[in-house]
């Protein structure tokens, strides 16, 4: 659910950049080996997100992770 | 979701009690010791203590509801019948369980486990006696997936003496086999009820739930995989591409790096939904409401897993662009 201090411009940018995390495998590779500065521009090119944000956004991908931190379940097991 | 839903018309409801009631039944005509094993939940549900098994709604659905779960598909079954195979299918389902903590070391009382396994499968085969003759082409499936039940069981032991040579077609091949049981149950509701054409979509889609189950349980525990020294396919995937030393199983914290820089969970969490919705793939020609809805809960359950996982890699990186940050200005 939405937090209310958190902006709805920052909370799209937030779901953006985790939808294209999932689906793009570019972004992924560059998310994963490229150095920081390669990933700030790009973040800040194709999100828009700058270094005054990460903080925030950081805490609400922190809350996305916990969310689930449900029991480990399998269909059969 | 991992306990079988009260089911929910009363001819369902009273089969389902009727099949609680002949496993007491069966539990209570065992030998002492073994009739307690029949009444721990730690015997079938791996709880270390000794908490009273309350009835076979403690356990997954897939293991002992399978008649239920495929209900549209088989209630035109008589009671008789369907009671008959719901039991067998539920003791030599029961009796693979046991088997497989035999196995994998887990049983603690290894001697009566191994009786226990012998009086659950008997049972069961004498249930699937008593509704096909020897003729029947129930056993032909029977044997089929006996001997894949044996490979699975087999490929098991066999990678956990090999780790390094562990494939996804060993993966594939213990969680077939690992299944088989269950799928004996539909080969007899399929084989009792005239629709033998059903078997093949029917095991198809358990057999790839089956999969997806497999990583999804080594997915969640590789850190106490670890820990037991318990190899899993999953674990492989962890393992540095140029490990140190001998390379047999990483530390915690070169599983962890492995997975940060590589999202490895992600990749693996991609491949249960896509076999999930291979699942849901092969049973579409039949009318099986409740199992689609079982496998969709799992699907959604992942998607909600795989999203967790790419927001804490997120984490991981935009945290890393933080202490780059702070480095440069003391740097300057």
């Amino acid at each position: 659910m939405m937090k209310t201090e958190f902006p709805q411009e920052a909370w799209d940018k937030l779901h953006q950049l985790l939808h294209a995390a999932r689906v793009d495998e570019e972004l992924q590779r560059i998310l994963q080996t490229e150095p920081p500065a390669v990933v700030r521009d790009v973040l800040k090119e194709r999100f828009d997100i700058t270094a005054d944000g990460l903080t925030d956004l950081i805490s609400e991908f922190e809350n996305i992770a916990d969310r689930n931190s449900l029991q480990w379940w399998s269909p059969i097991h | 979701m991992n306990r079988l839903e009260p089911p929910v018309n009363s001819r369902q409801s009273d089969l389902f009690q009727q099949l609680n009631n002949r496993y007491f039944d069966f539990a209570r005509q065992l030998p002492p010791p073994l009739r307690r094993l029949g009444t721990l939940r730690s015997t079938f549900l791996g709880s270390a203590c000794n908490e009273v098994f309350e009835g076979v709604q403690e356990l997954n659905p897939v293991l002992a509801g399978t008649p239920w779960l495929f209900w549209e598909t088989f209630s035109s079954l008589e009671d008789g019948p369907y009671l008959q195979i719901a039991e067998a299918g539920t003791m030599y389902v029961l009796a693979s369980i046991v088997l497989d903590h035999l196995v994998d070391g887990q049983a603690e009382t290894q001697e009566q486990m191994a009786l226990f396994h012998q009086a659950l499968y008997l049972h069961g085969i004498s249930n699937y006696r008593s509704v096909f003759e020897s003729s029947s082409n129930f056993w032909m499936q029977f044997e089929r997936l006996a001997a894949d039940h044996l490979a699975g069981l087999a490929k098991e032991l066999e990678t956990q003496l090999d780790p390094q040579s562990l494939s996804l077609e060993d993966l594939t091949t213990m969680a077939h086999g690992k299944v088989s049981p269950i799928v004996t149950t539909i080969a007899a509701l399929t084989e009792a009820s005239g629709q033998p054409e059903k078997l093949d979509p029917i095991e198809t889609s358990l057999k790839h739930i089956a999969v997806a189950s497999q990583l999804l349980d080594d997915i969640g525990d590789w850190r106490h995989d670890i820990e037991v020294r318990h190899i899993t396919y999953y674990l492989t995937r962890l393992i540095a591409t140029n490990p140190c030393g001998s390379g047999i199983l990483p530390s915690v914290e070169e599983a962890q790096l492995k997975l940060d820089t590589e999202w490895t969970d992600v990749k693996y969490l991609e491949m249960v939904m896509d076999l999930l919705d291979d699942s849901i793939d092969a049973v579409q020609e039949i009318e099986c409401p409740a199992w689609i809805e079982y496998v969709g809960g799992y699907h959604s359950l992942t998607n909600e897993h795989l999203t967790s996982a790419i927001a804490c890699h997120l984490v991981h990186t935009l945290r890393s662009l933080i202490e780059t940050d702070k480095l440069n200005i003391y740097g300057h």
